[in-house]
């Protein structure tokens, strides 16, 4: 059964499966290395040939991952493929194959199995870090090598390589259908590398490959609905996130509150002059840009030194990506343009921090919950800067059956104002531990800018 | 009507019974065996033996008459079998028969005797309730009827009574004597019968029959119809309306009366298209009261009771009235604009006056009243095919009976049209039929009530309470007009159309747990009434009468009613879930235009329960609410008072060149938002599909806060402003749009 993880965003005409694959599905694996120092003329050697470098670097991660959503704290088997990219034993795959993963189980190409740690991931661009324990102490590990993804360009043959299962390795083939595709909602930091080679659940997290056996991207999508169409984790991109994933263990952006558009908005045909600059959309309130003075509407033309030229949206990213380097707390002076005069301000980005809220399991409630995140969940965000919402609720279970629902936000409990998982954790505890009162607990809920009043009633206990 | 007799008057009785009696009871006195022979099973025998034949039953068959089945009678109809009554064969061709009280439309045939001998009405009794039926061939085994004459008639208390009564399906004869017990009311006299009596002095010969319920022994009131005829000698010369003489008085009446009953059209302002962003709920409600279907225009039946005044016969409701833009009378011809003047509180009727006089108008001077078993001619018009039909009914008062709010009514014998004039057989005005209205119409407060409106487009026959007024009557309710008109049914311009009285708050409904969490259960019937108050909207009537969130409202009570109205959510959004649920505002970026064009709004609307509750009861009116506050019960009065505009009837404009309609922000809108009460904006409405504004991926419910640089306070402004850049030539628009605190720069080349 694979398991489909829902998207928060849904792409026009398009409809998105983020792949990770759980059991259990054979193909035979029987490969044969080509004879290492042979130019090879057929291309169906160079395709031999390039698989053959590869293959043995890729690996099957089975992980055991954390859930919270269905309404109870869950445990799940999970599986995905990756590629080791260095001697040690550093591996890349998916951050949604290794998202609140509690272990990690790999099985290399040659047959051995082994553990992995997790060493760091980022939601943003979907790339996750492993850090595979050698079976052998000091054994060197078969490893795949980067290209240069910007030298990609359409209607280069790209093999998509991963582990569907086990022990097998499945490669399939298509071409770079185009290197600069911008997915709305998914691209912040990064555009992606469009194949017609098959990205499916088997190969998500799997290497995309050049003729010369060499990474140039990692297989992240695949469509549901035309079957002809996937998107890899540009090399680049990958490189940049794993080197900063190796030195921090995360990926750490800075934070400016501005939100972008660009001069040329074909689909909404909204043109604005000029070849010079990004827009700005919207300054975030309470955000570093706001302090600085930004509006909506001016030319953001410099940032530091560095000129920013935002003409279509296939150039946001790289702007995002540059705005996200940018030191925190250190002051950067910013040129920019608001109704044909020009300005400069003074722009101190703060971290980015967190971009998901903790997680917590109410037992007795039979629901979980999670911490308001600002770039998780902006329209939360807009009614409550800092506070709990309902995750998921159990069926049966007794938050349901109060009528309380996903996105509800949870305001009080018991009369006891809750902002933070922590408080509520509190809150929580003192009402199940008091073994005097009632198994009944008043909640004020805020759902649809309105705050309700509900009474859950606990007192049944739902078997697991 | 109950008075006792004055003393004298009393004595005078008492002198006159014993008069009368004494004979009857020296008989009684005077020996067993002459008792014997009045009562015996001997004597009743030879009774039911001799002429039992003269007592007919007759079948009658119904069908359908303008498409129902005959009031009353549906269940013989559906059945399919007939309506068995005995009818008195006073020849083989002839039958009297006690008024069935059938319209004779609704008769599909009627047999006569075990042969059943196709029979027919012929004509109507007018002095007491009775039909003639005339048999297609003669009856077999029937005798002419000699009645005895009228002075020999005896004593009614030697009289013997013959009766067939239809029991367990067979008929069965009974005989017994006749007025042995005595009514006596004021100075009239009599004995109660049961009509369809054959009536048979001492001697056993025919005497006559009863029609009606009462055999006068005494007494002589001025009314000919209080005092029934039964002596068959009186019944064979008293005058009968035959069918056809009926059909030529028709022809007649119609001619005199149709001037006084114009036709009166009422125009009501079209809905509005009703707007997918709406909301599912209000679009589908409509559809579902039919409200999709309904004609433009409306015909109904007027009366002309005035030089100009027409009483226009038709019940309206609150949303009729407010959007009756126009209401024409056709009279002589033309179609006269008319004024509205008032709907009345208790009767379905509303007046109107037009400029110029009427060529026709009833003359209210002459005071009238109903008798009992009066004859009447109903002249109506009727419009329910759209075409107006003119209808001629031969009716009778059958007796008096106290109805809706203790008043004593004449009730005739046939069910009246609505809006029928009544004439005496000698042409005489004697009143109209007019609809009662009961006070608790229209109180499914969460769906207004569609249904007056279908019944009269269908017959106007069942389940509508019709009164006879007397002409009386009729001038009483006409002199008293403004203080029995109802404000809530007037007329409004469309710009007021959705005006709403507002209480000020939002509310959940209170359930069991709730109730009991807040220690309220037995003042709310455990969570079954009371709705919890969660935010209350400053300069409200709730916040000045100091209602605070957290506070029960129980029940509101108009105070001109004794009995309150206790607030409990019903229909779909009773179930508590359902209540708070509503699509909110997580929407994903990229959803399909068309989905996007039917999502209701985020925003709960104020055209709550509650306040269309108070809207019903009318703005200017005075209110009592009972409510909790921290447990204990409080009362308030408040004046009920039309609320600030909400997004349902919020100004708006349309660009139209974009495709873009934009509303004001009304003050659930910004405290949904959190937008200060100055912010500027509007909120988008609607956008048409393919437009420059549904390219740009502007959305409903979106604001828009300025345009090229501007701030926009209102949807005026934002015409306006858009109009200048238009003049000023400019090419392009350019918007800041925002959804949710986030912003966006939208541009749209003109």
């Amino acid at each position: 059964m694979a398991k489909i993880k829902s998207c928060r965003f849904v792409i026009p005409s398009l409809i998105f499966l983020l792949l990770a694959w759980s059991p259990r599905q054979a193909s035979p694996g029987d490969e044969k290395p080509e004879a290492p120092g042979e130019r090879p003329m057929d291309f169906r050697q160079i395709i031999a040939q390039a698989k053959s470098k590869v293959f043995p670097a890729l690996i099957y991660v089975a992980p055991v991952v954390e859930e919270f959503s269905g309404g109870k704290r869950e445990k799940r088997e999970q599986g995905g493929s990756g590629v080791i990219i260095s001697p040690e034993g550093y591996a890349v795959t998916n951050w949604h194959v290794i998202e609140k993963a509690v272990s990690i189980r790999v099985l290399l190409f040659d047959g051995r199995f082994t553990t992995a740690e997790k060493i760091g991931e980022d939601r943003e661009t979907d790339v996750g870090l492993l850090k595979i324990k050698p079976p052998r102490e000091a054994a060197e590990l078969p490893h795949a090598r980067f290209a240069d993804s910007g030298k990609l360009r359409e209607g280069e043959f790209v093999l998509a390589m991963g582990a569907p299962w086990g022990l097998s390795r499945s490669v399939s083939l298509g071409i770079i259908s185009s290197t600069t595709r911008y997915l709305p909602g998914r691209s912040e930091y990064s555009l992606w590398l469009q194949t017609d080679a098959s990205i499916n659940p088997g190969n998500s997290g799997g290497p995309l490959v050049n003729t010369e056996g060499e990474v140039v991207g990692i297989n992240t999508l695949g469509s549901i609905v035309g079957g002809d169409l996937g998107f890899a984790v540009p090399a680049n991109t990958v490189k940049r996130i794993v080197d900063s994933l190796r030195s921090h263990g995360t990926v750490q952006r800075s934070w400016t509150g501005l939100r972008l558009q660009p001069l040329h908005d074909f689909d909404r045909n909204i043109y604005f002059e000029g070849s010079e600059g990004v827009l700005i959309a919207s300054v975030d309130k309470g955000s570093p840009a706001l302090r600085a003075g930004f509006h909506t509407g001016d030319l953001l033309l410099k940032a530091g030194s560095v000129p920013v030229n935002g003409l279509n949206y296939e150039d946001i990213p790289a702007i995002n990506t540059l705005l996200g380097d940018l030191p925190v707390n250190q002051e950067v002076q910013i040129a920019l343009q608001r109704d044909g005069k020009d300005l400069a301000l003074t722009l101190t980005p703060r971290a980015k921090g967190k971009v998901e809220g903790e997680d917590f399991e109410l037992k007795d409630w039979n629901m979980t919950v999670k911490a308001i995140n600002e770039f998780e969940t902006p329209a939360l965000f807009f009614f409550v800067k800092e506070g709990v919402y309902v995750q998921g609720t159990r069926e049966p279970g007794n938050a349901a059956k109060a009528g309380l629902r996903r996105g509800d936000i949870l305001i009080k409990v018991d009369g006891q104002a809750v902002t933070t998982i922590e408080e509520l954790q509190t809150a929580y505890q003192n009402l199940i531990n008091d073994s005097k009162r009632d198994k009944k607990a008043l909640l004020e809920v805020l759902r649809n800018g309105l705050t309700y009043r509900i009474v859950l009633d606990y007192s049944t206990r739902y078997k697991d | 009507m109950f008075r006792l007799p004055p003393p004298q008057l009393l004595r005078f009785l008492v002198l006159t019974l014993c008069t009368a009696l004494v004979p009857l009871a020296a008989i009684l006195a005077g020996g067993d065996e002459k008792d014997d022979d009045k009562l015996s099973p001997a004597k009743a025998a030879e009774v039911v033996g001799r002429w039992s034949k003269q007592i007919v039953p007759v079948e009658i068959w119904f069908k359908k008459f303008e498409g129902d089945p005959p009031a009353g009678h549906q269940q013989e109809f559906e059945e399919k079998r007939p309506m068995e009554v005995a009818a008195l064969a006073v020849d083989p061709a002839t039958l009297w028969l006690p008024d069935p009280e059938l319209d004779p439309r609704a008769i599909a045939r009627m047999a006569a005797g075990a042969d059943r001998i196709p029979a027919r009405l012929h004509g109507y009794f007018l002095q007491v309730p009775g039909w003639i039926l005339s048999a297609e061939n003669p009856l077999a085994g029937v005798d002419a009827l000699k009645f005895v004459p009228a002075s020999d008639a005896g004593a009614e208390g030697d009289l013997l009574g013959l009766k067939a009564t239809l029991d367990s399906g067979s008929w069965t004869f009974s005989v017994s004597p006749v007025g042995k017990s005595l009514q006596v009311r004021g100075p009239a006299l009599w004995s109660k019968v049961e009509a369809g009596l054959l009536l048979l002095t001492a001697k056993g010969d025919p005497a006559g029959y009863t029609f009606a319920s009462r055999l006068p022994i005494q007494g002589q009131p001025e009314n000919v119809y209080a005092n029934p005829l039964w002596r068959g000698a009186d019944l064979a010369a008293a005058p009968v309306l035959t069918v056809q003489a009926l059909d030529k008085l028709s022809e007649l009446f119609v001619k005199k009366a149709a001037g006084l009953i114009p036709t009166v059209k009422i125009i009501p302002r079209k809905e509005e298209e009703a707007d997918e962003s709406e909301g599912f709920h209000r679009a589908f409600s409509r559809r579902f009261r039919g409200m999709d279907t309904e004609p433009n225009d409306l015909f109904a039946s007027g009366l002309a009771v005035g030089p100009r005044q027409v009483l226009v016969d038709f019940p309206l409701d609150r949303e009729l009235a407010i959007r009756m833009e126009q209401v024409k009378v056709i009279a002589g011809g033309e179609e006269r604009p008319a004024r509205f003047i008032g709907a009345f509180k208790r009767f379905g009727a509303f007046l109107v006056e037009v400029e110029k006089d009427l060529p026709a108008h009833l003359d209210l001077g002459k005071a009238s009243s109903y008798s009992l078993y009066q004859p009447l001619l109903a002249v109506s018009a009727d419009h329910a095919t759209g075409k107006r039909r003119d209808w001629v009914d031969f009716n009778r008062v059958s007796r008096f009976e106290k109805g809706y709010r203790n008043v004593l009514e004449a009730v005739s014998a046939r069910f009246p049209r609505r809006g029928a004039l009544f004439f005496s057989m000698d042409q005489e005005l004697a009143g109209a039929a007019i609809e009662v209205r009961r006070d608790d119409d229209g109180d499914e407060s969460f769906r207004p009530s569609f249904s007056r409106r279908q019944f009269f487009l269908q017959r106007g026959r069942s389940f509508v309470d019709l009164r006879l007024f007397t002409i009386g009557d009729l001038k009483e309710l006409l002199d008293k007009a403004p203080q029995n008109f109802d404000p809530r049914l007037v007329p409004r311009p469309a710009e007021r159309e959705k005006d709403m009285v507002w209480f000020g708050i939002e509310f959940q409904p209170l359930n069991r747990e709730l109730a009991r969490n807040q220690g309220v259960e037995i003042a709310t019937r455990g969570g079954e009434i009371g709705l919890l108050a969660l935010h209350v909207y400053p300069n409200s009537p709730a916040a000045k009468a100091q209602i605070e969130p957290g506070d029960i409202l129980l029940s509101i009570r108009d105070l001109e009613e004794p009995e309150p109205y206790e607030l409990h959510v019903t229909g779909e959004e009773a179930t508590f879930s359902s209540f708070m649920d509503h699509i909110g505002e997580d929407i994903p970026d990229e959803v399909e235009e068309q989905m996007l064009a039917q999502m209701p709004a985020p925003w709960r609307s104020p055209r709550n329960f509650l306040n269309n509750k108070l809207t019903e009861i009318g703005e200017g009116n005075e209110v009592e609410v009972a409510y909790l506050h921290k447990g204990e019960e409080k009362k308030l009065r408040l004046k009920l008072e039309i609320g600030p505009p909400d997004f349902e009837n919020a100004p708006k404009e349309k660009l139209e060149e974009i495709g873009l309609t934009v509303k004001d922000l009304t003050y659930e809108v910004r405290r949904h938002y959190r937008l200060r009460d100055d912010a500027p904006g509007v909120v988008v409405q609607k956008v048409e599909s393919g437009s420059k504004a549904a390219v740009a991926k502007i959305g409903p419910y979106e604001i828009i806060t300025s345009m090229s640089g501007q701030a926009v306070a209102s949807a005026k402004d934002f015409h306006q402003k858009f109009d200048a850049l238009m003049k000023a030539g400019k090419k392009d628009l350019e918007l800041k749009v925002e959804r949710l605190g986030k912003s966006r720069l939208v541009k749209i080349r003109l």
